[in-house]
C-alpha cells in the first residue's frame, strides 16, 4: 500500500482543467457580445471549473454554506467578475509536464466529454423521473469522476501503481484502488466535496454511485448518475478509464422503478441533451 | 507512440500552455489592477460630505472606470426628480435637474432597478437615432445606485479610448457603483442628521442651540470689526388660547405660517430660529436698531393681516416683538443682547401686545 492518505486530498485547493476549455471560457468572458449566461453554460459541463465555482459559492461569505448545488445558482450569486477570477485561478492540465517519458495515463479530453455527457443525461433523467432535484443529479453527474482527476493529476505515480495492480491481478479499478491505496477514487471525490464545503448530498451520491442501493441516502440520484454514466458509455462517450465495473442497466432501472420502454421513450430527448453538452463544451 | 511523435505532442502542449498562461497572467493583472482601483476609490470617497464625494468622482471615476464621460444624478423618489450632482461633461450646466419621465433610459433604470448597457445608442430605443457629437464611440451604460433596494441615484457612462465596453468593464463598473452608492448614502444620512441636529423639526428654522452658536459667533465678529448687530425676539400673542380654542393642529399651522413670514423677510446672512414654543428669534448681522425695527414691524404687520380659518370662521393672530442692538460698551456677551430683547418683548406684551418695543443696554441695569 502507498503512503498516500485521503487527508492529502482534503488540502487540495483546486482541480485543473483542459487548456482548451480554459481558453474558450476566458474568450467568452472577454467579448462584449457574450452574455453572462453563455459563460455559465460553458463551465457547467466542465467538472473542474464547476467544482471551483461551487466551492466559492458555498463559502459562508455568500450566505449559503453547503447549500448551492447548481451552477446557475452559483453564477447568480457570484456574478461574472468573480466567476472570471475563478477561471483565472484554475490550473491547467499538463499531460507531459513531469519530464518522464510517459504522459499521464488518462485521456482527459475523453474524460471531460464523458463527464459533460453524463451530467446532461443525469440532469435529464432527474427531470423525467421526477421527485428529485434535477440540479443535484446534473451536478453529481458532472463531478462523479472528480476523484479520478485529482488522483491522476496530482498523484500520477500512485495511480500508476493502481493500474499495475489491476493488470496483474485482474481486478476492477475500485478494488485495485482499495488494495493499493486503501481507498477508492469515489472516496477521494467525497473527501474533496466535503473539504470544499459543497452540499453533503453531492458527496453522498458520488461516494456510492458505483454500487447504488436503497440503503444509501439520496439513492435515487445515486442510481440516476450510475444510469447516466452507463448510457454515456453506451452512446459512444466512455470515460476511457480501464476497469471500472458498472452496475448493469437492468438493475439500475429496477432500482429506479422505470421500465426499459420508458427509458427508450426518453432516449431521443436525452441524446439531444448530450449533443447540446458537446456543442456547448466546444471541445475540438 | 514513437519518440518523435511524443516530443511533438509535448512541444505542442508546452506551446498551448505557455500561451494560455500568458493570457491568464495578463487577465489576472487586470483583475489585480481593478482591485487596487476599487480599494483606492473606496479610500478616496470615504467622506461625509456629498459635495466632496462628487468632486472625487469627477477627478477619479473616469479613469477608474475607463470611460471619458460620466454623469451622476441623485434621485428624489417623492418628487420623481433627478438632479445632476457630479459630471465631467464640458457642455452641461452645473445646476441641472429633470423629471424622471423626461429621460426614458434613467426612468427605466430607476423603475426596474437594473443596469442598461447597449453598444450603440444611435440604434437604441432610448435615443431613437440621436447622436451626441461629444462621444467618439456609441456605447452607453446606465446604472441605478441602490442601497437596500432603495434607488438613490443613477450613473451614466459614455465613451472611451478603446471604442468598446465589455462585460468585464461593466461588471467592474457595477462593483464600483455599489461602493459609490454606499458612500453617497452615508454622506446624505450624515448631512441629514447634522441638519436635524441644528434645525427645528416643525418649522425648518434653526433651533435654539444653533441660534445660540451663531449669535455667539456674530457677537465675536461684531466686537472684532465694530460692526452693527441687532436681534428681534418675537412671541405669538395668546398662543395658548389659540391652541385651546382651535386645537394644536391649528396651532402648528400658525407656527408654520409665521415661520414662512419670517423667512420671507430674512436676508441671506440673517439667522431665523425658533427660540422655543411660540417664541422666535432673528439675528440681523450688519444691522442697526432702525433696520431691525423696520424688519420687525414688517413681520408684525404681515402676521396681523394673515387670516386663519377654524370651524368655518376666520380669525387673526398677532405677534409682539422686542428688538435690541449689541452695545459693545455695556454688553459683554450674546446673553446680554438676548436679555435686552427679551425685556423689550416683555414690555411689548405688558403694553398691550401686537407691537414692537425697542430695548437698550440700560434695561440690563433695571433688570
Amino acid at each position: 500500500m502507498t503512503s498516500l492518505t485521503l487527508d492529502r486530498f482534503r488540502s487540495l485547493k483546486n482541480l485543473p482543467s483542459l487548456p482548451e476549455q480554459i481558453d474558450n471560457v476566458l474568450m467568452a468572458t472577454e467579448t462584449s457580445s457574450s452574455m453572462d449566461y453563455s459563460v455559465v453554460e460553458m463551465i457547467q459541463y466542465d467538472p473542474a471549473m464547476a467544482m471551483a465555482v461551487l466551492k466559492v459559492a458555498n463559502t459562508p461569505i455568500y450566505g449559503y454554506p453547503e447549500q448551492i448545488s447548481s451552477l446557475q445558482q452559483a453564477a447568480g450569486l457570484l456574478g461574472p467578475g468573480a466567476i472570471k477570477n475563478i477561471i483565472l485561478r484554475t490550473p491547467i492540465i499538463e499531460r507531459f509536464s513531469d519530464n518522464s517519458s510517459e504522459a499521464l495515463p488518462v485521456d482527459y479530453l475523453q474524460l471531460w466529454i464523458h463527464s459533460g455527457v453524463t451530467a446532461a443525461v443525469s440532469g435529464g433523467l432527474g427531470r423525467f423521473i421526477g421527485g428529485m432535484e434535477s440540479d443535484v443529479s446534473f451536478t453529481s453527474g458532472l463531478i462523479h469522476d472528480a476523484g479520478i482527476i485529482a488522483l491522476t493529476v496530482y498523484f500520477p505515480t500512485a495511480f500508476a501503481k493502481v493500474q499495475d495492480f489491476m493488470d496483474k491481478n485482474q481486478v476492477d479499478l475500485i478494488e485495485a484502488e482499495k488494495q493499493t491505496l486503501g481507498f477508492s477514487h469515489l472516496e477521494v471525490a467525497g473527501e474533496l466535496i466535503e473539504a470544499w464545503g459543497l452540499p453533503p448530498q453531492l458527496s453522498q451520491v458520488i461516494r456510492h454511485y458505483a454500487a447504488p442501493t436503497k440503503n444509501n441516502a439520496h439513492w435515487e440520484i445515486t442510481a440516476v448518475v450510475a444510469l447516466a454514466k452507463s448510457l454515456a458509455c453506451e452512446w459512444g462517450f466512455p470515460s476511457g478509464l480501464k476497469g471500472f465495473a458498472e452496475t448493469k442497466q437492468e438493475n439500475l432501472l429496477d432500482l429506479l422503478g422505470i421500465s426499459a420502454k420508458e427509458l427508450q421513450k426518453w432516449e431521443p430527448e436525452l441524446k439531444k441533451y448530450a449533443e447540446f453538452s458537446l456543442d456547448t463544451m466546444k471541445i475540438p | 507512440m514513437s519518440s518523435t511523435e511524443y516530443e511533438k505532442l509535448r512541444w505542442q502542449e508546452a506551446e498551448t500552455i505557455r500561451n494560455l498562461l500568458k493570457k491568464q497572467n495578463s487577465l489576472l493583472g487586470d483583475s489585480l489592477e481593478n482591485l487596487d482601483h476599487l480599494i483606492y476609490l473606496q479610500k478616496s470617497i470615504n467622506l461625509l460630505s456629498l459635495q466632496e464625494i462628487c468632486q472625487v468622482m469627477v477627478e477619479k471615476l473616469p479613469f477608474i472606470l475607463s470611460v471619458k464621460y460620466f454623469t451622476f444624478f441623485l434621485f428624489d423618489k417623492n418628487r420623481r426628480r433627478l438632479s445632476l450632482v457630479s459630471h465631467n461633461h464640458p457642455d452641461i450646466k452645473e445646476e441641472y435637474s429633470l423629471y424622471q419621465n423626461d429621460s426614458p433610459i434613467m426612468r427605466e433604470a430607476t423603475t426596474s432597478g437594473r443596469y442598461i448597457f447597449e453598444q450603440d445608442f444611435s440604434t437604441s430605443r432610448y435615443f431613437r437615432g440621436r447622436k451626441n457629437p461629444l462621444f467618439s464611440c456609441n456605447f452607453f451604460v446606465t446604472i441605478p445606485l441602490m442601497i437596500e433596494n432603495e434607488i438613490i441615484g443613477v450613473m451614466n457612462l459614455n465613451d472611451n479610448e478603446r471604442g468598446l465596453y465589455n462585460v468585464g468593464d461593466l461588471d467592474f463598473a457595477l462593483n464600483v457603483s455599489e461602493f459609490v452608492a454606499l458612500s453617497i448614502s452615508n454622506a446624505m444620512l450624515y448631512e441629514r442628521a447634522e441638519k436635524l441636529s441644528t434645525t427645528d423639526g416643525l418649522t425648518g428654522l434653526d433651533n435654539h442651540q444653533q441660534m445660540q452658536t451663531l449669535l455667539k459667533n456674530e457677537v465675536v465678529r461684531c466686537r472684532r470689526y465694530n460692526s452693527p448687530l441687532s436681534v428681534i425676539m418675537m412671541d405669538i400673542d395668546h398662543f395658548k388660547e389659540v391652541n385651546d380654542t382651535h386645537g394644536h393642529q391649528k396651532g402648528d399651522e400658525i407656527l408654520l405660517d409665521f415661520s414662512a413670514i419670517i423667512k420671507k423677510f430674512c436676508r441671506s446672512n440673517d439667522v431665523a430660529a425658533r427660540y422655543g414654543g411660540e417664541e422666535f428669534f432673528l439675528v440681523l448681522p450688519e444691522t442697526h436698531i432702525a433696520g431691525a425695527l423696520h424688519i420687525a414691524e414688517r413681520i408684525r404687520e404681515e402676521m396681523a393681516i394673515q387670516k386663519f380659518q377654524s370651524k368655518g370662521k376666520n380669525f387673526q393672530v398677532t405677534v409682539s416683538c422686542g428688538i435690541a442692538e449689541f452695545d459693545s460698551t455695556h454688553m459683554q456677551e450674546a446673553a446680554n443682547l438676548i436679555k435686552v430683547a427679551d425685556l423689550a418683548l416683555y414690555k411689548a406684551k405688558h403694553e398691550g401686545r401686537n407691537r414692537t418695543i425697542q430695548g437698550s443696554a440700560d434695561d440690563l441695569l433695571d433688570a
